[in-house]
């Protein structure tokens, strides 16, 4: 796949018309940890796998979803100190958009901005990509609840559901079966956690934490973790669910 | 695969998704002399080797007071590490007259890495090439952060960085469920022992070249004089982490 002498520099046209750097920046988003966008009857989930790498780091900490505003919330795939600085962009985006139109930014908006941002960083040959993919989720009165999905390129698209990461294709296996537009977030918990155990099925032997986020009715639509007790109960049904799907085979 | 052609500047991806010169900035780090830091309840713990550059010479002092409440200990580039320890005591002082309390040690962190993330993104620059031991306490509780070239950070229990700090995790590894509870003394000892594992054969730890900085809820961040590391090097050989087992 290597493109010879048209990869070196994101501001060189490859002879098929591909910007190779980005495409290596994508590479650096697809080999790390999984992370999953749904949108249900009720509400958003952000869900991120977090493997813990080492015995000796502390629990729960190393977040990858963050608040951009008291009802937006943005989820990292890929490498984390590229989307941190992404993530600063878009909370001062969204600080500045409220300032001006004393309103909080919609998804569509603040993804817009995001991802030209995003998208100013493939154009420069002093600059290279961000090698991290952004999930913006959101909820206001005007337009609902909104997922978006921001790539290297700095292309976007409004998702049902989405997924980037190792495990992105059992991911999108799982959306094709499952209609989560007929669920609530609650009742969603237990397959989002189902996706990302399948997603790091073959290093078992690794220890991994759930980050999980929502936006729903019934927390009074802001941005906040989902409570710790609901992470675990979901993930141990996924558990017992994964196991049923294999006794079944 | 042609790696020479991926990895001079920062800003070209190789076809595998990485960045080469991030990743030899890493490197650096691996070179600087070991330190690590280890926490319990109340307090923590940093301890480093120094090294001499000649005979002559004086030992490049490792560790580094930010604030009452915060310090780190550093592997790799001094030079670079005196930038991001000026920025860090920079931003303690102005929060300190702003908000009248000490800095929260994670958002500080987040701070070093944001910064270390920018020099990672363009062609002009270079990503600084020294690992931080961040050792803090404040509201949230106690703190040990490890910082990367790459501007990523992590939270510990217990850390070490460095050359030959493989041996000194693998102790932690072994005894890091002692620490939470453990006393002031007992987790300098570990720290020792740990440090022990990671001298060359040749090598001996003594006060001149070993470096020892204390942190407590209570307590000042402080370094031991002299005639306390020789008091604890001395207590070394008759520590025994089993005897803290059968004391819980």
């Amino acid at each position: 796949m290597s493109g010879s002498m048209y990869d070196l520099s994101v501001a060189t046209y490859s002879q098929e018309g591909r910007i190779y750097q980005v495409e290596y920046a994508t590479k650096a988003v697809e080999n790390s940890e999984t992370v999953i966008g749904v949108k249900c009857k009720d509400g958003v989930i952000l869900g991120a796998e977090k493997q813990k790498f080492s015995r000796l780091l502390e629990d729960n900490t190393n977040k990858r979803i963050y608040n951009i505003d008291l009802q937006t919330g943005m989820a990292l795939c890929g490498k984390l100190p590229d989307g941190r600085n992404i993530l600063q962009r878009a909370k001062a985006e969204s600080s500045q958009y409220q300032d001006m139109y004393a309103i909080p930014a919609s998804a569509h908006v603040l993804s817009d901005r995001v991802a030209q941002y995003v998208h100013a960083y493939t154009m420069y040959s002093g600059v290279r990509p961000f090698g991290s993919a952004t999930f913006i989720a959101s909820y206001n009165t005007f337009d609902g609840y909104e997922l978006y999905m921001i790539e290297p390129s700095g292309n976007k698209y409004a998702y049902h559901a989405c997924t980037h990461g190792k495990g992105r294709a059992v991911c999108k296996s799982e959306f094709e079966r499952r209609n989560f537009k007929d669920l609530t977030c609650q009742e969603a918990l237990v397959y989002i956690a189902k996706m990302l155990i399948l997603a790091h099925e073959e290093f078992k032997e690794k220890k991994y934490e759930y980050e999980m986020t929502w936006i729903t009715d019934n927390n009074g639509r802001k941005h906040q973790n989902v409570p710790q007790d609901l992470i675990n109960n979901a993930v141990q049904q996924a558990e017992q669910l994964i196991e049923q799907d294999q006794i079944g085979e | 695969m042609l790696k020479h052609l991926y990895d001079t500047d920062c800003v070209t991806w190789s076809p595998q998704g990485k960045l080469f010169q991030v990743e030899y900035a890493m490197e650096a780090v691996k070179q600087g002399s070991i330190c690590l830091g280890l926490k319990s309840n109340e307090n923590v713990v940093l301890c480093s080797l120094k090294r001499q550059p000649s005979e002559l010479a004086g030992y490049q002092e490792k560790q580094f007071k930010i604030d009452d409440h915060m310090a780190i200990a550093i592997a790799g580039l001094t030079a670079d590490a005196r930038v991001l320890c000026k920025y860090m005591r920079t931003e303690c002082l102005e929060y300190k007259y702003t908000y009248e309390s000490h800095h929260p040690v994670g958002r500080l962190v987040y701070k070093v890495a944001e910064k270390s993330q920018h020099k990672t993104q363009s062609g002009a620059k270079r990503p600084y090439g020294v690992g931080l031991l961040v050792a803090g306490i404040d509201p949230n509780g106690v703190h040990l952060f490890e910082t990367c070239p790459s501007g990523n950070y992590y939270e510990y229990k217990c850390q070490a960085i460095g050359s030959r700090s493989q041996a000194a995790r693998t102790y932690f590894e072994s005894w890091f469920h002692l620490f939470e509870k453990s006393t002031l003394e007992q987790l300098i000892l570990h720290g020792l022992s740990a440090i022990k594992k990671a001298i060359m054969e040749d090598e001996e730890l003594n006060e001149k070249n070993v470096e020892v900085g204390i942190l407590g809820k209570n307590q000042k961040f402080t370094h031991l004089n002299a005639q306390e590391l020789r008091d604890y090097i001395a207590k070394l050989d008759a520590f025994n982490p089993n005897s803290q087992i059968q004391q819980e």
